[in-house]
Parts: structure tokens; C-alpha cells; sequence
């Protein structure tokens, strides 16, 4: 029911501005309880400045804020929290160093002010909160040792503790496989049944599609479109976010006949993680791997980067085998790799863009005595920035002032400029919206047109789709089922997966 | 293309910035000492004596500063620096006449000897920290005490003095008139400046320091490259100590224990960062000056000597707060920035 009388948690004609831009002009929307409301946009387009005001965390400069009947012109984050607004961010903001149900109770022990903290007490308290939202994972195990996903529904029951009546959840299904999105939705289903307003926000269009009820999708600042779920075809989703139309139809480009492999694994073995996997890829061909997390496809993609320990089985790389026992030697004989998580493994964050894009191969750019020529560093940079259409004012910024887009296109840079003849991307579009989604896949198909081999791995059934050749699904280890082709679809590799 | 080169060549903005920073404070510190101690402050004999003191401390520093830059530390820099200068010390005395003659050679070798020495602490510190992945500040405390046990041992922590005439004069010499240890720091600096700011090494210990994980899986060699940061300290450390034997005629298993605090003091006041990827020899180089004439100019002023050393950590205390005032200023103008874009 989208009814705006009924609606019990709402925002009318927000503007916020910092320093003379305008992150939200005059943005209205409304959720009521039992009901599950997608936001939506682009990075920038202000969704998460409007989960700042309604959680408190900035004053609008004009607008009313309703929560639960009451008007407010501003909040503080204690007054937003004493009425049920919860945020469940992208980090969670969890202890990693505390246990699970030290990390359920501490908010609601901080809400109450208590001076000292029993034991007992805490684990009664998230004994009831992972209850209520219906899921089991052991209170007493360190954080530090749960999953992505544990983490996820810990948060939510820690939301859930507080007397949640509104919950944002800032793209929940980030790092999740399909097995444990399905279980995020039926507590998030649950959740809503017991009358909290929940406000997803994915870039997923898949998703929204399937848990939301409602929309409102934001771009530079404004709701560009609003209603029933139901009424909202995928593409006009993306359409209304981007502002273009968006395709996603199959862009792997044609292969030619007799190209050579570049990349050949025959019955590679790693024990306990993968086994006996055998598979090549050719010159221009794009190959995906998926696979629910723990299946070894990381760890497979890392052995072949020298990263991971292979007990048996060989490596050709164009047509001569090697041992790759490091990633020196992966380098050496023409592997790239794009490791999964870009802030920690694949940037240097405080560092120039200009510095992140030559961070590889820098040996190779050594001239006489040794040193290197900044103006030809900076040259490098800045072609690939033009190359990959960075978006920055100024290459010597810091990285971490991009969008993750253009993080990803940093990344994607980095390792491109050494031209390596295979590149292995993980999860090469984790966290990137969808326009610059689609264009980093073509980035992949004009490298590929150009005669690099790909393994993309991905958990990311759409773009597979979208660009591979070749698909691999692996499972306990061993590539279960290979589509090709025409075979290729979203529903026989989901069907694979689960 | 020309303005590009401009931006790159100052990518360390950051640290170029507290650079500028300490070049005003300099100046501060300069101006007010010369205005209230002009007669003794402010005269060619006190800046030449600066001149004597500044180097070894300077240099000392930049070792410091360059295991700082990947995330470590070095404590072991006064121990060795003390190793080589004894090892110097005891060829020069045993290989010189009764009247204290020695060839140039001898001094050539004494001199090599205590490099090579440094060299091979440096070394033994690569391997634990790079090879055996002990973490620095564990690993270097360890053999700052190895190595300052055997000097002493070796020593029974007896001084050897008395060094060659010869040997002395090039401490305390000049180089057409600026002080010999003065210039030897000098051109430490602008090769060590070189090496991080012109080699791939030096990119590396920057982009290493910022993110380990990011370089191994940028495929830099990232142990190569923290090994080398532990050798060229040690090999500094030595050159310090040479230059504090010669201008002190004399070695001693423990001298400047103090200025292994007072190098990391000057490191961070000089704007490197403690946890790695950021920072200037220029910085360092500056912020030893600070404090020689802080030191210098308490002295001048005739002020009780004992106070000097809470002068000098004031000093420190107020260029922090600057640093902190100054860079919570910088960063919200620069969010504005960003989100007016």
C-alpha cells in the first residue's frame, strides 16, 4: 500500500547543501510499516545524505522530517534512535573484537545507560534479538571469526534490540551469495510482517525487484520516480537512476576460430580447496567463474596468480607451462590480477591516483641509473585516466575522492597498463552503480577485442551474462557445470548455483 | 603536459605542505633568538658551531625516517652507528705510530670497515624484519641491545680515544668554510632525496607504507624493498657514526643513547607519517635545525641549562597541535570542496 495519509514515517521537501551544492533539493518520500521501500540512484544522487537526516546524523535546511507522527525540523541521533530509526551501514559498524552477543547488547546497554555489563544479561539479550528475527549463529564466537553474512543479520538483530520501527539498510547484499541473500530477504520479510518500515538501499536491480514494495529512486538530489514496485520494469529502474537507457544485452564480442590459448590449467589441484580443474582461456575470450562463497573460486583465481599453493596438476601460459609459486612469477609470465576487495588489497587510498595507476611494473619504466622519469609516470597516468574515462579534476588527488566507479577504473588501470596477456578480475564491479557497471564491462569486451584473455570471477549473475563466453560454475572445489554460449542464462546458472 | 608534471612531481602535497610549515617555524625560531640574543646568537661562530652539531643527528634522523616510511621503525640506529664507529676507532689505533702518524690508507680502511660493519647490521635487521616478518619495533629493540651488548663487551665499556690527528681533522675541518660533516649531510640528504623521490624504489616505500596488502598484490616485492629501507639505515648509521668519531676523536660503546628518541622525535616533527607513506627528507632535515637552534639559542640566552630539555619538548608539543589545527582546517575545506564538485 503506498498511501501517503497513512504513511508513518515520511520526509517532505528536504534541501540540504554543503558549502553552496545542493545534495538534496526539495526531496520528499514516505514509508509506512509493513513495507519494504527501495532506494535507489547512483552514487551521489544524495540517498545517503537523506539516510543521514532521517537518522539524525545531519540537520536539513529546510523540510519536515515525520517520524511515527511527530514533526521534527531537525533531529539529533539520540532523538531519531527513541524513535525506532536504525541504519544498518555498508561496514555494519560491528567490534570485530568483541563476541556476537557482546556486540548485539552493547547499543542497548549504551540506550540504558547501565554502568556495568553482566554476562548473563548480554547473552539473554541477543539470545532474544537473534530469536526474534529467527536465525541462529553462536552468541559466544568472536566477531572476528563469523562470515559476511552473520555479520549482516548480527546487525540487524542489534537494530532489532534498540525497538526498531524503521530500519535502512545501506546495500545489504553487497558481499552476499545468492544462498545467503535468500535468507537476508526471508528475515528482512519477517521483519516487515512485524510492522517495521524498511528502506533498502541496492543498486541491484534484480533484487529490489524481488524484496521491495515500493521505490523512490533519487538522481543529483531530486526523486525522479516514485510508486508501487509493481508498476517499475527493470529497465525503467535503471533508465529513471541513470537518466539514459541503460543496455544489458550480451556484449561478448565474436570469437575468432583459431585463436590460441593463452591460458591453459590442466587438473589443478590445490587439496581440501579445489580439485582437478581443467579449463582454457583464448586469446580474446572471456571466461566467468561463479560459485557460492567457500567454493574455492577465489582461492582458485588467487593460485593462478602465485598466491595460493597448487599441489598438482599444471599451467600453460600461451603455450609454455609455468610454475607459478609467486606472484613475481605470475607476473612474469603475463597474469594480471584484480583482487575482490579494492579498498584493502587493490588501492592506495591516501595516494595519488597518478601513483595508484603505475603501482605495478614500476621496474619495467626504470631508465638509465636506475630512476624513474616522473614526467613519464605522469604520463602513463594520465593517458590511461583519459583511456578509461576517470573522472577527477586532478590526477594528483588522492584516490580515495573517487566514486567506486572510478576506484574500480584505478584499479582496472593499474594493471592494464603492463598489458598483461591474461587478467584475472575478482569481482571487478563490486559496489559500482549501474551505469559505470555497464561501462567497465566495456572496458573488459575492447581489451578482450584486443586480444587479452579474461577470467572474470563473479558472484554477479547479470554481468556474466552480459559479457562472457564461457561460464564456469565451481562448487566444493570442482567446476560442476560449464555453459556456453547460447547456453548461457541467468536462470540455468542460478539453478546451478542453488 | 607541463602543468601535469608540476602536479606529479608535488604528489607529496600533504608532506610538501608541513614542509612549508617548518620552514616558517624555522624562520620563527631564527628571528626570535637573533633579535634577543643578536651578540651571541646570532654571530658566524655560533652557526658554525650548529653546523658541527646538526649533522650527526640529521643524518641519524633520515635513517629513521626511511623505515618510518614503510610503517617500521628503527631503534637499532644509535647501537650500530656506535659498532661502526668503534670497529673505526680500535683499526685506527691499532695501526697508527707511537706520535699518533697513520697512512691515508689506514683511514680509508678503518673508515670501510666500520661501513661495511653498518652495512651488515642493517642486514641482520632486513632478515628479521623482511625474511622472518618480526615486527620492526620488536626486532630492532632486540638488536639494539645485541649489538650495544657487544660493543660493550667487547670494550668493557672503556671509550677508545686518542684517534689520529689525521682522522680527527675531518670531522672537524671545513669544506671552503662550511663545516665537513655539515656537507657530508648535505649530500646524504639529497641522495637519499633522490632515491625516494626519483627511483622506484623510493615509489615502492612510499606505496608500500600506505598499503602492504595493495603492494603484494601489486606485485612490487615488497620484502626487497622493506629490506633495503633496514640496509641503507644501517649504512647511514655508520656514516653518523664515523663523523661523531672523527669530530669527538674518541669512540664509546654508549654514546647518544638519547638520540635514538630524539631521531623519531625529529622524524614525526618533520612531517613524516608514523604509520608509513608520507613524508620529506626536506622535513627532516628542517626539524633537526629546529632543535639545534632552540638548543643553541637557550644556551645564547643564558637560561638555565636544565630547563633546555622542556624547551625542546614544547617546541614539539606546539608544532604538533600546529600540525593537527592545521590539517583538521585543510580537511573540511577540502570535503567542501569535493561536494561542491
Amino acid at each position: 500500500m503506498l498511501a501517503t495519509q497513512t504513511a508513518d514515517y515520511s520526509v517532505k521537501n528536504i534541501v540540504k547543501s554543503f558549502g553552496g551544492a545542493k545534495a538534496l533539493a526539495g526531496v520528499s518520500m514516505s514509508v509506512s510499516a509493513e513495507e519494504v521501500h527501495c532506494l535507489a540512484g547512483e552514487n551521489g544522487s544524495g540517498k545517503s545524505t537523506l539516510i543521514k537526516i532521517m537518522s539524525g546524523v545531519h540537520a536539513p535546511d529546510s523540510g519536515l522530517i515525520t517520524l511515527a507522527g511527530k514533526e521534527f525540523t531537525h533531529l539529533s541521533p539520540r532523538q531519531a534512535v527513541n524513535e525506532g530509526v536504525q541504519v544498518i551501514f555498508q561496514d555494519f559498524s560491528l567490534l570485530p573484537n568483541l563476541t556476537v552477543a557482546e556486540n548485539i547488547a552493547l547499543p542497548t546497554n549504551i540506550l540504558k545507560s547501565s554502568k556495568f555489563i553482566g554476562k548473563k544479561e548480554t547473552k539473554k539479550i541477543a539470545e532474544e534479538a537473534l530469536g526474534y528475527i529467527g536465525v541462529d549463529i553462536d552468541i559466544n564466537s568472536p566477531l572476528l571469526e563469523t562470515s559476511i553474512a552473520s555479520k549482516q543479520l548480527i546487525a540487524i538483530a542489534r537494530a532489532t534490540n534498540l525497538g526498531v520501527k524503521m530500519l535502512f539498510m545501506d546495500e545489504p547484499t553487497t558481499a552476499l551469495t545468492r544462498k545467503e541473500v535468500k535468507k537476508l530477504f526471508e528475515v528482512v520479510d519477517q521483519l516487515r510482517k512485524r510492522g517495521v518500515a524498511i528502506v533498502f538501499v541496492s543498486h541491484k536491480i534484480d533484487e529490489i525487484q524481488e524484496i521491495c514494495n515500493t521505490i523512490t529512486v533519487l538522481r543529483n538530489g531530486e526523486v525522479v520516480a516514485e510508486g508501487l514496485m509493481s508498476k517499475f520494469k527493470a529497465k525503467e529502474i535503471a533508465m529513471a537512476m541513470t537518466g539514459s537507457e541503460i543496455a544489458t544485452s550480451r556484449i561478448a564480442p565474436p570469437l575468432s576460430k583459431n585463436s590460441r590459448a593463452l591460458l591453459e590449467l590442466e587438473k589443478l589441484t590445490s587439496i581440501n580447496t579445489f580439485d582437478d580443474v581443467s579449463f582454457s582461456i583464448s586469446e580474446g575470450e572471456i571466461i566467468g567463474l561463479t560459485g557460492l562463497l567457500g567454493s574455492g573460486r577465489t582461492e582458485l583465481a588467487e593460485a593462478i596468480f602465485g598466491q595460493y599453493p597448487v599441489d598438482a596438476g599444471s599451467i600453460k601460459v600461451d603455450g609454455k607451462e609455468v610454475t607459478l609459486n609467486s606472484p613475481e612469477a605470475a607476473l612474469a609470465s603475463g597474469i594480471g590480477y584484480v583482487p575482490p576487495d579494492r579498498l584493502t588489497q587493490g588501492l592506495f587510498l591516501e595516494q595519488s591516483i597518478l601513483r595508484n595507476i603505475v603501482a605495478v611494473g614500476l621496474d619495467r619504466q626504470r631508465g638509465r641509473w636506475g630512476g624513474v622519469s616522473k614526467s613519464k609516470l605522469a604520463k602513463i597516468g594520465s593517458s590511461w585516466i583519459s583511456e578509461l574515462r576517470i573522472k577527477t579534476k586532478n590526477p594528483i588527488n588522492p584516490v580515495s575522492s573517487l566514486s567506486g566507479g572510478n576506484q574500480q577504473r584505478v584499479v582496472l588501470a593499474k594493471w592494464l597498463s603492463i598489458n598483461p596477456k591474461v587478467m584475472i578480475l575478482n569481482g571487478p564491479t563490486v559496489g559500482v552503480d549501474v551505469g559505470s557497471k555497464r561501462e567497465i564491462l566495456e572496458i573488459i569486451r575492447d581489451r578482450a577485442q584486443a586480444g587479452m584473455a579474461f577470467l572474470l570471477v563473479s558472484d554477479d549473475i547479470p554481468e556474466l551474462v552480459q559479457i562472457c563466453h564461457k561460464v564456469l560454475v565451481i562448487r566444493h572445489g570442482k567446476i560442476s557445470k560449464e555453459f556456453s554460449d547460447k547456453q548461457i542464462s541467468e536462470s540455468a546458472i542460478y539453478k546451478e548455483l542453488n | 603536459m607541463n602543468e601535469l608534471r608540476n602536479r606529479f612531481a608535488s604528489s607529496t602535497l600533504l608532506s610538501d605542505r608541513k614542509v612549508t610549515q617548518l620552514m616558517g617555524f624555522t624562520l620563527l625560531v631564527l628571528l626570535i633568538f637573533s633579535y634577543f640574543s643578536s651578540d651571541i646568537f646570532f654571530t658566524p661562530e655560533n652557526f658554525t658551531s650548529m653546523a658541527f652539531q646538526i649533522p650527526e643527528v640529521a643524518i641519524l634522523s633520515i635513517a629513521v625516517m626511511l623505515s618510518m616510511l614503510t610503517g617500521g621503525i628503527d631503534l637499532s640506529i644509535v647501537a650500530t652507528s656506535n659498532l661502526a664507529a668503534l670497529l673505526a676507532a680500535y683499526i685506527l689505533t691499532k695501526n697508527m705510530s707511537e706520535d699518533g702518524e697513520i697512512s691515508n690508507l689506514w683511514i680509508l680502511m678503518a673508515c670501510l670497515a666500520g661501513i661495511l660493519l653498518g652495512l651488515i647490521c642493517g642486514g641482520i635487521n632486513a632478515l628479521l624484519i623482511a625474511v622472518l616478518n618480526i615486527t620492526p619495533i620488536l626486532a630492532t629493540l632486540a638488536t639494539l641491545t645485541l649489538f650495544n651488548g657487544i660493543a660493550i663487551g667487547l670494550t668493557n665499556g672503556v671509550s677508545i680515544s686518542g684517534l689520529p690527528e689525521q682522522f680527527a681533522r675531518i670531522g672537524n675541518g671545513t669544506f671552503f668554510g662550511v663545516p665537513t660533516p655539515f656537507v657530508l649531510m648535505v649530500l646524504i640528504a639529497l641522495l637519499v632525496g633522490l632515491i625516494i623521490n626519483r627511483s622506484s624504489l623510493g615509489l615502492k616505500i612510499f606505496l608500500i607504507g600506505t598499503n602492504r596488502k595493495a603492494a603484494q598484490y601489486s606485485v612490487m616485492g615488497d620484502k626487497r624493498v622493506i629490506a633495503w629501507t633496514y640496509v641503507i639505515s644501517g649504512l647511514l648509521s655508520s656514516f653518523a657514526g664515523l663523523i661523531i668519531a672523527s669530530r669527538m676523536s674518541a669512540a664509546s660503546p654508549d654514546f647518544g643513547n638519547s638520540y635514538i628518541l630524539l631521531a623519531i622525535v625529529i622524524v614525526v616533527l618533520g612531517g613524516v607519517n608514523p604509520m608509513g607513506g608520507f613524508g620529506t627528507v626536506t622535513g627532516v632535515v628542517l626539524a633537526t635545525i629546529v632543535l639545534q637552534m632552540v638548543a643553541s639559542g637557550f644556551n645564547a640566552l643564558r637560561f638555565n641549562q636544565f630547563f633546555y630539555l622542556a624547551a625542546q619538548g614544547g617546541v614539539l608539543v606546539l608544532v604538533m597541535i600546529l600540525n593537527v589545527v592545521l590539517e583538521n582546517r585543510r580537511r573540511s575545506k577540502s570535503i567542501n570542496k569535493s561536494l561542491e564538485s
